[in-house]
């Protein structure tokens, strides 16, 4: 005889997996801009995952874009803890040491790995530093990755706890990718806007955001 | 050991000497006994390399004092050139001092090695008698008659020291001796003193040579090998086999070297460095495969032989309970991410950055290879401009392309649109690097921030510096 069961207690229920509540598993970073923090699932950038940012070139603030984020993981992490180290492999330039201070970044924290040889080897300094568990974040610039590549690095991330950043050229947009967020990035006037691709736990969305040139004198 | 625990109290302790006190006083007693005779040996010709015969990696003056070790426990490195033994205990055993000395003689002759000896009862005046081609001074009451006639230069002492001395009209060792203390310390300085008593009998410690321990071991294969898993299994036992060894001395090495042997050619040799000493297998193993995967093997292997660096005594740090919770755990690990990372891209590619105090932007950061000994962070040397300066830098500014009207472009056709500027930046004519430029924050069509400069003087051409990221 069928029991009629009222939808609060099936929803309560622990069998019942709702996406809604497993929407930040992870801690996540502020981003530093309220409206992405709005945005994102559990109000920043989720970390130990994979993160993919597309963008046709450079120049358009996609650096500002991680400045508050990368000050705030240079820093000590309170209760005692020293930060984790920022890797920094094959950037396409060279990240410019007074500019970063002034954005609030312990430069003794930073750490490049500097023309590889070839893309493989960039991987696979990316994916080294992802399991090592030792780096906050890895950024890397790689011009072409294959899923496999991707899935690899994805799972990297969630071993090592590590935030992994890559950045793509625009070749990247249309493929298929195990990324939990992928953005595209994109120059309108002062502002950047950012176009969120896809978002795991969270809904794609176009949000505009205005970074600064300046360092903030915030941090420090 | 007695002399060494009662030095000639007389020429230590100045306190107790009168101002008037020369340097060298009167011994109270003349009973004093040779307890150490020490050799000193002066190799005015020796190279920095190793001896031909001997292992590649040891230094030659290391060669040759491992190798005087069959006479006493007791020898002691004086580089560059020199190496000291004390034989008082031996001198009975070899059949006296000349037997002693004729063995080191002939040893230096068959390898074709130039070397003066000579004997004193302190290392110091040997050392200081051998430098000047002086006999054996064997009692230690004449051992202030022969010194006191050297000239300073056998002493080492900086030049500005022995030209001030020869200013003030002192030649020999014997001047130095009769001049007060208390004025000695004052314009000399009270290290040169302590040489001096060192070298009349005043405590006159010398660490002990040890010779450094090289483990090696090779593996031979009764075909031609060309199979990387081959190798790799051959690799791994070799390592196996070293950390027991390791684990069973308590010692660490910090390099070690993979050899390749082929058949009629030359050996392929990989030499591999750990960040610290360290006697983890996972670490070596880990590296060793990086390594082999990246070589390329000219011809098929015969034979692997692993010879390790310097080993030395390890301390083994207690392993954290929890993962990554601790910070020691966790600064290891970014050591050991480095030794990898260089391990297979090359060492100068991993490097950090830091800030420097200069006005050219291009010089205004350093890169530091050596990383982790870096102090505190640099944010006290913030320039007041660096809010004007983009997060990227290009490695050498690139010149830009002009449109018609004379105007810079970049990435388009149109002229690009300057922001903010210009900012003058005039540096580096003392250096003879001056620059004198016009910076600008500039933007094209596509949205791209860009940090560009004309040139003030000469060419006056526009210039990419750095972009906007």
């Amino acid at each position: 005889m069928p029991t009629i069961v009222s939808i609060e207690k099936l929803i309560n229920h622990p069998h019942i997996w709702q996406g809604a509540d497993s929407q930040s598993p992870n801690i996540v970073h502020s981003t530093g801009f309220k409206e992405l923090d709005d945005h994102l699932p559990g109000g920043g950038w989720p970390t130990a995952t994979l993160t993919e940012i597309v963008l046709a070139s450079y120049g358009i603030g996609e650096l500002s874009l991680l400045m508050p984020v990368l000050a705030r993981l240079s820093r000590p992490q309170g209760l005692g803890l020293a930060a984790r180290w920022i890797l920094w492999v094959a950037p396409p330039f060279i990240p410019y040491a007074p500019a970063l201070s002034r954005h609030g970044i312990d430069l003794t924290r930073m750490l490049f790995v500097h023309a590889a040889p070839s893309h493989q080897d960039s991987l696979w300094a990316m994916e080294q530093a992802l399991r090592a568990g030792s780096c906050a974040v890895v950024l890397a610039w790689v011009q072409s990755a294959d899923e496999t590549a991707l899935r690899r690095l994805q799972l990297a991330a969630e071993e090592g706890c590590c935030w992994a950043v890559l950045f793509r050229p625009k070749t990247a947009l249309r493929q298929r990718s195990p990324a939990a967020l992928k953005l595209q990035l994109l120059r309108e006037g002062e502002m950047t806007r950012v176009e969120i691709l896809k978002c795991r736990g969270g809904r794609p969305g176009v949000i505009r955001i205005r970074c600064s040139d300046a360092g903030d004198a915030e941090w420090r | 050991m007695t002399q060494a625990l009662n030095p000639l109290s007389l020429l230590t302790g100045e306190s107790s000497s009168s101002p008037r006190d020369s340097v060298f006083c009167e011994p109270r007693s003349n009973k004093l006994r040779a307890s150490k005779l020490w050799i000193a040996v002066h190799l005015p010709k020796i190279a920095l390399g190793s001896l031909p015969d001997s292992d590649p990696h040891e230094p030659a003056l290391e060669a040759l004092a491992g190798w005087a070790r069959q006479f006493t426990s007791s020898v002691s490195l004086a580089p560059p050139q020199e190496f000291l033994m004390e034989v008082n205990g031996s001198l009975k055993l070899f059949g006296g001092l000349e037997t002693i000395k004729e063995a080191l003689r002939a040893e230096f002759e068959r390898r074709q090695i130039t070397a003066y000896l000579c004997a004193a009862p302190t290392a110091l005046a040997a050392l200081w008698l051998v430098r000047h081609r002086n006999h054996d001074v064997r009692l230690p009451e004449k051992l202030v008659g022969s010194l006191s006639a050297l000239p300073l230069s056998v002493t080492g002492w900086p030049e500005s020291t022995q030209s001030s001395l020869q200013s003030m009209g002192l030649q020999t060792i014997g001047d130095c001796l009769r001049l007060p203390r208390d004025g000695f310390i004052r314009r000399i300085g009270r290290q040169y003193l302590l040489q001096l008593d060192q070298s009349l009998g005043g405590y006159d410690p010398w660490p002990e040579f040890r010779p450094s321990q090289r483990l090696s071991s090779v593996l031979e294969f009764p075909d031609e090998i060309t199979d990387p898993v081959a190798l790799a299994c051959a690799g791994g036992n070799l390592i196996e086999d070293l950390v027991k060894v390791l684990r069973k001395r308590q010692i660490g090495i910090e390099s070690f070297e993979i050899v390749f042997r082929h058949l009629h050619r030359s050996a392929t040799v990989e030499r591999i460095k750990l960040v610290g000493l360290t006697q983890d297998r996972e670490r070596f193993l880990r590296l060793f495969l990086d390594r082999l995967e990246q070589i390329f093997l000219p011809a098929p292997v015969i034979a692997l032989a692993l010879r390790t660096g310097r080993v030395e005594a390890a301390v083994e740090h207690n392993a954290t309970l929890f993962r990554d919770s601790a910070q020691p755990g966790r600064e290891e690990s970014i050591d050991r991410l480095v030794e990898r990372l260089r391990g297979r891209l090359g060492a100068t590619r991993i490097y950090g950055i830091s800030l420097v105090k200069e006005h050219r932007p291009e010089a205004a950061w350093e890169k530091s290879v050596d990383l982790f000994s870096q102090t505190s962070p640099g944010a006290a040397v913030i320039s007041p401009w660096a809010h004007h300066r983009p997060l990227w830098i290009l490695p050498r500014p690139l010149s830009l392309l002009s449109t018609a009207g004379g105007f810079p472009r970049y990435h388009g056709r149109e002229p690009l649109q300057t922001l903010s500027g210009p900012e003058r930046i005039e540096a580096g004519w003392w250096s003879g690097e001056d620059i004198s430029r016009d910076y600008y924050m500039a933007a094209n069509s596509k949205g791209e921030k860009l940090w560009i400069y004309q040139n003030r003087c000469a060419d006056r051409n526009w210039y990419l510096h750095g972009i906007f990221g």
